[in-house]
């Protein structure tokens, strides 16, 4: 694939990000191609997916379009402290990606993946912007983020969701009631919560990934199965 | 503005490439295309120097609506090297065709593509200009000589690497005969802006190119000569010779 790493400046959280974007090999032109955009997990970084999955094996034949993006320790939402990353993944980022590169301006060309707190935030983006994205998936997701308050998680959970009773009435719930297609990956430590937390939703369906191979075998199942280009 | 580093492959080549960019930080507020900048490195330079060694994105971020594409030719002069690959060829015409499926946005028009470069680069942007002037329909070329015009006797087998073992000013490499040649068919002519430092060591080679501009009836070429007064073969040299240019070709 065409690899392209991009440096520039994120109006949502005011600062420099890089991207990671993979193209086809080779470009129809006048084509725009569908596009998955994929989020790290904590302590990480736009890299991970690229190191932990051979996405390209799956993306070129797929004919899609990657974007791995940088959420910093933000999980990809607006933080109560004023960083806007959620906007910058819903809106910002797709509009100036389109806006770039030969790919869709539509919806329904748009996908969302991510593992751990990206998964959260994948799952976040698929419950606050329906219209924004055609379907998400989420690896071995953060659920519940009040897990993390108390734990030695940096920064403070308090300092991107405020307090813990608050996190409802701030929005920073999850409901397993979708509205857009959702996929969630799970090993054997993550699946039985999942399952839990899923078996009254909507839209949303639970699938066994091998911890060894959690990312690849994931991407693979969602670029080859989830997604409908 | 936003920096983009490519990797592509080039068919013309056989060979995995970097090519750098700066594009506008809005690409969705824009819809008219973007002009394009080709802007080429030095000897042994590579496609960063112009980022690390001068303003240019500075100079292009005035605008919104100037993309600057830098690519990488390795020790080659940008020709299409008499025992090598073909780097004139791959920037001159794989290079565009790629880089507009990759970026869209990039205008197709020749009036918007502007190829430039210093030194070597400089040479490189007149020989690719001249040579494909239905592509580029400007040159930029500052601290540039004809390698035609060149003593390569301490360094003949780079020479001949590049240019062939016969006479360069009998060959398509010339590009002081490429001028002229040019100016005799009803092909389009590029705008040419060129320029040296006063105290550049190769500015007798500058004035041979300059003079040969200037011997063609008409003015085809459009051309402008600027001398930096007191500075010579360097970094702000051409840095001020390509804030020139863009300046010339964007409020034109």
């Amino acid at each position: 694939m065409n690899w392209i790493q991009v440096q520039t400046f994120a109006e949502g959280p005011h600062t420099y990000v890089g991207i990671e974007v993979f193209l086809p090999q080779t470009v129809e032109a006048g084509k725009r191609y569908p596009l998955l955009m994929l989020l790290h997990d904590h302590g990480e970084d736009r890299t991970q997916w690229m190191r932990q999955a051979r996405l390209e094996r799956y993306a070129e034949k797929a004919g899609m379009a990657l974007a791995l993006i940088d959420g910093n320790q933000s999980c990809f939402v607006n933080s109560v402290t004023g960083y806007a990353w959620g906007d910058y993944l819903v809106q910002e980022l797709p509009e100036k990606l389109s806006g770039w590169f030969p790919i869709s301006r539509e919806a329904k060309d748009r996908w969302v993946m991510g593992v751990g707190t990206g998964g959260y935030g994948a799952l976040m983006a698929a419950q606050n912007a329906p219209d924004a994205f055609a379907g998400a998936a989420a690896v071995n997701p953060v659920l519940d983020v009040a897990c993390l308050y108390g734990t030695d998680y940096e920064p403070k959970p308090e300092y991107l969701f405020g307090e813990k009773e608050a996190l409802v009435s701030q929005g920073y719930a999850l409901s397993p009631s979708f509205q857009i297609p959702v996929r969630l990956y799970c090993d054997a430590n993550h699946e039985e919560k999942a399952k839990q937390w899923a078996q009254n939703g909507a839209q949303i369906t639970v699938e066994a990934v091998d911890a060894e191979n959690l990312l690849e075998e994931a991407f693979q199942k969602y670029v080859e199965g989830g997604i409908q280009v | 503005m936003t920096l983009m580093q490519f990797h592509i492959q080039s068919k013309v080549l056989q060979m995995g490439m970097d090519v750098w960019a700066l594009l506008p930080d809005q690409p969705h507020t824009t819809q008219e295309p973007w002009k394009v900048l080709w802007l080429l490195h030095g000897g042994s330079g590579d496609q960063t120097g112009w980022v690390r060694n001068t303003r240019i994105e500075a100079h292009a971020g005035k605008y919104n609506n100037l993309a600057v594409i830098l690519p990488h030719a390795y020790h080659s002069c940008f020709v299409d090297m008499a025992k090598g690959a073909r780097f004139g060829e791959y920037i001159g015409k794989e290079l565009p065709q790629i880089m507009r499926g990759l970026l869209p946005q990039l205008s197709t028009r020749r009036e918007d593509n502007w190829i430039s470069g210093f030194s070597n680069g400089g040479y490189g942007c007149l020989y690719i200009g001249l040579n494909n002037p239905e592509t580029f329909g400007a040159i930029g070329a500052y601290g540039a000589g004809d390698k035609a015009d060149a003593d390569f006797s301490h360094r003949m087998q780079d020479k001949e690497r590049m240019f062939g073992t016969g006479d360069i000013k009998q060959s398509p490499y010339c590009v002081r005969r490429t001028i002229l040649e040019l100016a005799k068919t009803d092909l389009p002519k590029p705008i040419v802006d060129h320029g040296c430092g006063e105290y550049d060591p190769w500015r007798d080679m500058n004035e041979l190119v300059r003079d040969t501009f200037l011997s063609v009836p008409g003015d085809p070429y459009r051309y402008r000569f600027t001398m930096i007064s007191g500075d010579g073969h360097t970094n702000t040299c051409s840095d001020t010779l390509e804030e020139g240019f863009i300046k010339r070709m964007m409020e034109a």
